[in-house]
């Protein structure tokens, strides 16, 4: 088997055979079909060029080019046709004329001669045809669609962008390898003495095109140069050193196949192994650096992307960040940052930062829950000519709907990615990218990489969110602590003023009273002062007559004196100033004979008994001696002026809390329902007020009440009723 | 001689009062009916200007001074320092305490309270 056979059969034949059929399980349109028609041609082609390389008589040789020719005959028109609907161009005439022409060329090569006649033994291997006109002519129009189809394609190619420009990028390629390979054939022909074995590149071609079709994404030419560069290395590197080896071998032994051989074998495989893995990595970095340089720069991105995020706690500042160096790094015209912000069950998105959108449009695209529904499930990069091929293929209608609506949306705003910004489970918000200034499409490392860097921006969004909502509560607690201390502050200023008035007033209060004191008792003074001088004889001698009327105004004034000390001494336990100034060991049976010495005389005056019965062992007390003294003087002094016969009694006893002194009379008694009344103030007695005046039991026992109570003792009166004498009971707390 | 009373009093029928019953009792009286005069009287007691009275009767309410801010320019002056005073109100001790007024070890008499003839022996008492 020679060269031409190995690339007719392996490199031409076999794969088209196997990938035709791939192709129309994967897809049933137009340019699946019109590509396995291609396809078929080409292995019909590949086929026929085994033959022909391995039969020997020249009779055998000329019926297998003929065949062979048969598949060739198709190639053009089948070229022209694929790539006129894979731009989806109509040149019905073109195509027209090319099918009739190669129906043409079928009918010459099949039936006459005109298409090959002359054969000639090329290369000492294989018969091969002289170019007939006819054959020229065919040629002519091979070459003629070949680089019309180039030219359709390229023409596309400027206008378009995205994945069909990268899909385009390809079919240029893979023609331009295949067909310049492929087209060696025909040199032989016309005596150029190229070996015809290069039509191999068909292979490379074929499987471009077909991946190209296939997928729309996965396809990218430094992927392939790339890996068929490690490929090629590696593979260059296994046979190589094996071909070493074995021409070291034969140089030094002669012979391969020997036992020691098959020992060298064992010792050079290890050594291979090792070598295998430095060499893979030296191939990968290399050719990373020169078929893949991009990603070096995305690896750095991602390096810079995360210092920043990590450095940056500031939301505005992360997506700027973001925005920023996805765009520069990527080239695109458009990127922006939009952040989900949920309100109840309707999902609206912020618009955080975009460059190179146009705002008015975003709208459309943020109020669809279908697209959050769909990153959240998903979790991955959305492309928006994806969608388009998603809407087609989906199974449910309202899955279709909703894609083709998706896809509008994002073509509306000229979005051509969306990445899913996902944190703790939830879609937070989403970056959007428009389309790369080159118009390439984004390749498969490119949206791992943004996978990559849209999950790193989730967390530090989400960080970042986070930071400012305890930012935002610090700040509202301190607002909050500042007003109320404010108020607290206000309420104290109030209180104080409050309090400062109070003060004022109290001082204004004692001046009122003091002044009040002073200006009752100046004049009483006065008379008292001047009837004592005149009763002392200053003015000399007074007469009789005179003599009992000035005794008179003297009494009077004298009461008159006394009335206003007890007003004064009321007013002033009225408006809360204690006038009792309590003082210990205070005993109260010698009070009792003072005021007896006081009473006697009017007693006897009005023939009265009066009686003190004392408990001897009264302890002593806590209490104010000069007021408790007026106070029971008055109730004494009142049980005498309220009785007209019989006698008054005191009796003093104690208890464990108290001492007690009853002061009873036989008087005119006090009616019931004047006795609760009695000890009241002055002003509370309602309707009996003037009773109690013309009484004159009014301010002495209103008096002693709040004497008593200033002394947290208790006052009350018991009668039996109208001229039945009453009683007063004093209690004053021994502790 | 007789005993000089200096009386600091701004109400005139008690001055008309005291005069005649103090000069019925034998002493001297010198009247002075507001704070300032009493005021004066001291400073020109302390240069020497003036005689030393034997006893001072002193109104706390006056017409322009506190009889306070009196007893406290007395108390300040060396001469003036030792001499008998009895404050003369027409509130009682308690009261002037209870209002602010330290009066420390001061006498203290209510007018109302004290007939002339009581207190001339109140004075007579002092002066011994």
């Amino acid at each position: 088997m020679n060269g031409f056979a190995i690339s007719g059969l392996f490199f031409v034949a076999i794969p088209a055979v196997i990938i035709g059929p791939f192709l129309l399980i994967k897809g049933r349109k137009k340019i699946h079909l019109i590509w396995t028609a291609f396809l078929t041609s080409v292995a019909w082609w590949g086929f026929g060029i085994y033959k022909i390389a391995t039969v020997s008589g020249i009779k055998e040789s000329l019926f297998w080019l003929k065949v062979a020719e048969i598949g060739v005959i198709f190639i053009p028109v089948f070229l022209v046709h694929f790539v006129m609907a894979f731009l989806g161009l109509r040149r019905k005439i073109l195509l027209a004329f090319l099918y009739v022409s190669t129906v043409g060329f079928l009918y010459l090569n099949i039936f006459t001669n005109y298409f090959l006649n002359d054969l000639y033994f090329a290369f000492d291997q294989f018969y091969y045809p002289f170019a007939t006109p006819i054959y020229t002519l065919f040629i002519f129009i091979f070459f003629s669609s070949v680089i019309y189809s180039l030219f359709e394609l390229l023409r596309t190619y400027r206008k378009r962008i995205g994945i069909i420009k990268s899909q385009i990028k390809y079919l240029i390629l893979a023609f331009i390898i295949g067909f310049s390979g492929g087209a060696t054939s025909f040199l032989p022909a016309y005596k150029i003495n190229v070996y015809p074995a290069w039509n191999g590149t068909i292979f490379v071609s074929v499987l471009m095109v077909s991946y190209a079709i296939l997928r729309y994404r996965l396809m990218d030419i430094r992927v392939v140069f790339r890996k068929i560069f490690i490929y090629i290395g590696m593979a260059g590197l296994t046979y190589g050193l094996f071909y070493l080896v074995a021409w070291g071998y034969i140089k030094l032994f002669g012979e391969i196949f020997t036992t020691n051989s098959y020992l060298l074998g064992i010792i050079v495989a290890p050594l291979f192994v090792l070598l295998f893995i430095w060499f893979n990595k030296l191939f990968i970095i290399i050719a990373n650096k020169y078929f893949f340089f991009k990603l070096y720069n995305y690896q750095k991105t991602i390096n810079k992307l995360t210092k920043e995020l990590n450095y940056h706690i500031d939301l505005k500042k992360i997506i700027d960040s973001i925005v920023d160096t996805i765009k520069d790094t990527m080239q695109l015209n458009r990127a922006g940052v939009l952040l989900v912000k949920k309100e109840k069950e309707d999902i609206h998105y912020r618009i955080a930062k975009v460059i190179g959108f146009n705002e008015d449009n975003g709208i459309s695209l943020v109020q669809d829950n279908f697209l959050t529904r769909y990153l959240e499930k998903t979790k991955r990069p959305l492309v928006a000519e994806e969608m388009v091929i998603l809407a087609k293929d989906s199974e449910k209608p309202s899955d279709r709907k909703s894609f083709a609506q998706l896809s509008q949306n994002m073509k509306k705003i000229e979005a051509s990615l969306c990445l899913p910004l996902i944190s703790r489970n939830r879609l937070i918000g989403i970056i959007v990218l428009g389309s790369k200034i080159s118009g390439d499409a984004y390749s498969e490392e490119d949206l791992n990489i943004l996978d990559i860097l849209a999950k790193q921006a989730a967390i530090a969004i989400e960080n970042a969110r986070l930071y400012q909502q305890v930012q935002n509560f610090n700040k509202t607690l301190k607002q909050k602590v500042a007003e109320q201390t404010k108020e607290i502050r206000k309420a104290y200023e109030v209180e104080k003023k409050a309090h400062e008035e109070l003060k004022r007033l109290d001082k204004a209060k004692d001046q009122f009273i003091l002044a009040t004191q002073h200006h009752l008792r100046t004049p009483i003074s006065g008379m008292l002062g001047y009837l004592d001088l005149l009763f002392g004889g200053s003015f000399g001698k007074i007469p009789k007559k005179i003599g009992g009327a000035l005794q008179r105004f003297q009494s009077a004034t004298k009461i008159l004196s006394k009335l206003v000390d007890e007003f004064l001494d009321i007013s002033q336990l009225q408006i809360g100033r204690k006038v009792v100034a309590l003082k210990p060991n205070v005993e109260l049976n010698p009070l009792l004979d003072e005021i007896m010495e006081e009473v006697t005389m009017e007693a006897e005056t009005k023939k009265l008994s009066i009686k003190l019965e004392k408990d001897k062992s009264l302890p002593k007390i806590i209490a104010d001696p000069e007021k408790l003294k007026t106070a029971l003087f008055n109730i004494i002094d009142n049980a005498i002026k309220y009785t007209a016969q019989g006698g008054v009694v005191i009796k003093t006893s104690k208890s464990d809390s108290h001492i007690q002194i009853e002061v009873q009379d036989t008087g005119k008694g006090i009616p019931q329902q004047d006795l609760e009344l009695l000890c009241k103030k002055l002003f509370e007695r309602g309707d009996k007020a003037d009773k109690f005046y013309a009484t004159g039991r009014g301010i002495g026992l209103f008096m002693s009440t709040l004497i008593i109570e200033a002394h947290n003792g208790k006052i009350w009166a018991e009668s039996q009723g109208q001229d039945k004498g009453s009683s007063f009971f004093i209690q004053l707390p021994i502790k | 001689m007789a005993k000089k009373i200096l009386l600091v009093e701004d109400d005139s029928a008690i001055i008309d009062i005291y005069q005649i019953a103090f000069k019925g009792a034998g002493f001297d009286v010198e009247t002075l009916s507001d704070g300032q005069s009493a005021i004066d009287k001291i400073k020109s007691i302390e240069l020497g200007e003036d005689d030393i009275p034997d006893i001072i009767l002193l109104d706390i309410i006056l017409p322009d001074f506190n009889g306070m801010d009196i007893l406290k320019e007395i108390k300040k002056g060396n001469k003036t320092k030792s001499i008998s005073l009895i404050i003369l109100s027409n509130n009682t001790d308690a009261e002037l305490k209870k209002m602010g007024y330290d009066l420390g070890n001061q006498k203290c008499l209510t007018k109302a309270q004290h007939t002339p003839t009581q207190l001339i022996e109140i004075i007579k008492k002092e002066l011994k």
